[in-house]
């Protein structure tokens, strides 16, 4: 007899446990003793993103997947089962609905110019442009091509670079590729932070 | 899932590796078990059948406690699930139990409960030994339903007294395959999500020997896929009863968070929340 046989068989009545019901129990173990509706939630095994431990978690959204609704998020925590974290998260990982429901949450690049005091919402396309225009312009000025003894060693020490925690490999050597062949020089990585 | 706040000096002194089997302690589970019947007996309107079980569970705590369990049942070493009905045999020494259940039980019944218990006490050896093995195969409908819950009540005892002694050669490679009780093949009752010895963790409690074996949290008990999970509660939030069940096979499991719910008894709630499965 397979699980599946099983549990048919308690529907009819017979249940998983002895004192529940191999025989005597009366049919009022079957009667509610309220009101009650039972809320459904679809619970999901992921990590946390936020650096590069990669906790694990488990994840409550409400919603339905399959009729396109679109999910909520409404609870996470530890995964007890994961084998680096453990069940444990950092106030980061704890504090991971918030982030993740947040009113404030950044979903599209802005701009402040210098002395002012608001931000105005910008094209990717414009991002993109403008910070590969001061790369560029900071580049050509700062670039350090040789040392005093005039051997080369292209340097570029006036901009920084902040990579991302939660990358591949793959993507990781493309970004240290990337940085390197600009000769970049201070390049950090969000896992630290 | 309460999360645990540790000072730093506490961090590198636990030991976090998961136990995959732990092995019951029968007269704890027993007491435990009793007296959470007792707790729901009072305004239950199943007041006599929660008595008939307290009654019947104390006499297992006093069994576990005293009885003589004969010789141990013999075992191959380190193989898959050691004290199943396949691999065991026809062991009927639970039968001198169920004598003794039968005898301390009688002076306390009802008089009906009592007529039931004098006819089973009479049986035929071979008769009692065919019921339990029916029993233990799952063929419930073989077993006169009067008699069920009293046989199976003193091969509980017998199996929970042994269980423990197979558990440290079980390999991982044996208990693999987490449906059934990794030491007695029997069905699980309930999953139970742990305060102790690690929060979070879900222990599988066996329906017969009282075992509790590890399985993986947001994954289907019956058929181990993990993408269509869902869980059913009364509360959005640290509901202490919940079901899990999975949109593969249709298969369900009881969870019994005694993390936030430290009174839950594995076989008395799954009693006590029946009613939960009928709505499924
Ligand atoms: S940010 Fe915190 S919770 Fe997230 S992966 Fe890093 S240590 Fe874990
Ligand atoms: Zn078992
Ligand atoms: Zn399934």
């Amino acid at each position: 007899m397979n699980r599946r046989q099983f549990f048919k068989l308690c529907a009819g009545g017979v249940a998983t446990s002895a004192i529940a019901g191999l025989g005597l129990m009366p049919t009022l173990a079957f009667a509610a003793p309220r009101e009650f509706k039972l809320i459904r939630a679809k619970e999901t095994r992921n990590n946390c993103c936020y650096c590069s431990v990669g906790c694990g978690l488990l994840m409550y959204s409400r919603g339905d997947v399959s009729k396109n609704v679109e999910p909520s998020l409404f609870h996470i925590e530890g995964d007890a089962d994961h084998p680096v974290s453990r069940g444990a998260l950092c106030p980061k990982g704890a504090g991971l609905l918030d982030f993740v429901n947040s009113p404030n949450r950044l979903q599209y690049p802005e701009y402040r110019a210098p002395g002012a005091a608001t931000w105005q919402r910008i094209s990717w396309q414009e991002a993109f442009t403008r910070i590969a225009r001061l790369m560029k312009d900071d580049r050509d000025q700062n670039m350090i091509k040789t040392n005093a003894a005039g051997t080369p060693v292209n340097r570029w020490m006036t901009t920084g670079m902040l990579t991302a925690s939660a990358q591949s490999n793959e993507a990781g050597f493309l970004t240290q590729k990337f940085a390197r062949g600009l000769g970049l020089v201070a390049v950090d990585t969000q896992a630290r932070i | 899932m309460t999360q645990a706040i540790l000072e730093a000096d506490q961090i590198p002194t636990q030991n976090l590796a998961i136990i995959p089997i732990l092995a019951p302690a029968p007269i704890a589970v027993y007491q435990k078990r009793a007296e959470r019947l007792a707790k729901l007996a009072i305004d239950s309107p199943m007041v006599d059948y929660l008595t008939l079980l307290e009654q019947l569970v104390n006499m297992q705590v006093s069994l576990a406690k005293n009885a003589d369990f004969g010789a141990m049942p013999s075992f191959v070493s380190g193989q898959e699930m050691p004290f199943s009905i396949e691999h065991c045999g026809d062991n009927q020494y639970w039968q001198v139990l169920l004598l003794e259940l039968i005898s301390g039980l009688l002076p306390v019944v009802s008089e009906q409960i009592a007529e039931v218990l004098q006819t089973l006490g009479q049986l035929d050896q071979a008769i009692l030994a065919d019921y339990g093995n029916a029993l233990r195969r799952g063929e419930f409908s073989r077993v006169p339903a009067q008699y069920s819950l009293f046989i199976w009540a003193a091969m509980s005892v017998y199996w929970s007294h042994w269980a423990a002694k197979p558990i440290p050669e079980l390999t991982h490679q044996v208990t693999d395959h987490k449906q059934l009780c990794p030491v007695c093949g029997s069905h699980p009752v309930v999953s139970m999500i742990k305060d102790k010895p690690r929060t979070g963790l879900r222990y599988l409690h066996c329906s017969l020997c009282e075992t509790e074996w590890h399985m993986v949290r947001a994954a289907c008990t019956v058929c181990d896929k993990d993408d269509k999970i869902y869980l059913w509660a009364e509360q959005e939030k640290q509901a202490s009863v919940r079901i899990e069940s999975c949109d593969h096979c249709h298969g369900y499991t009881k969870m019994l968070f005694t993390d936030i719910d430290p009174s839950l008894e594995a076989a008395v709630d799954d009693l006590a929340t029946m009613y939960l499965i009928k709505y499924g």
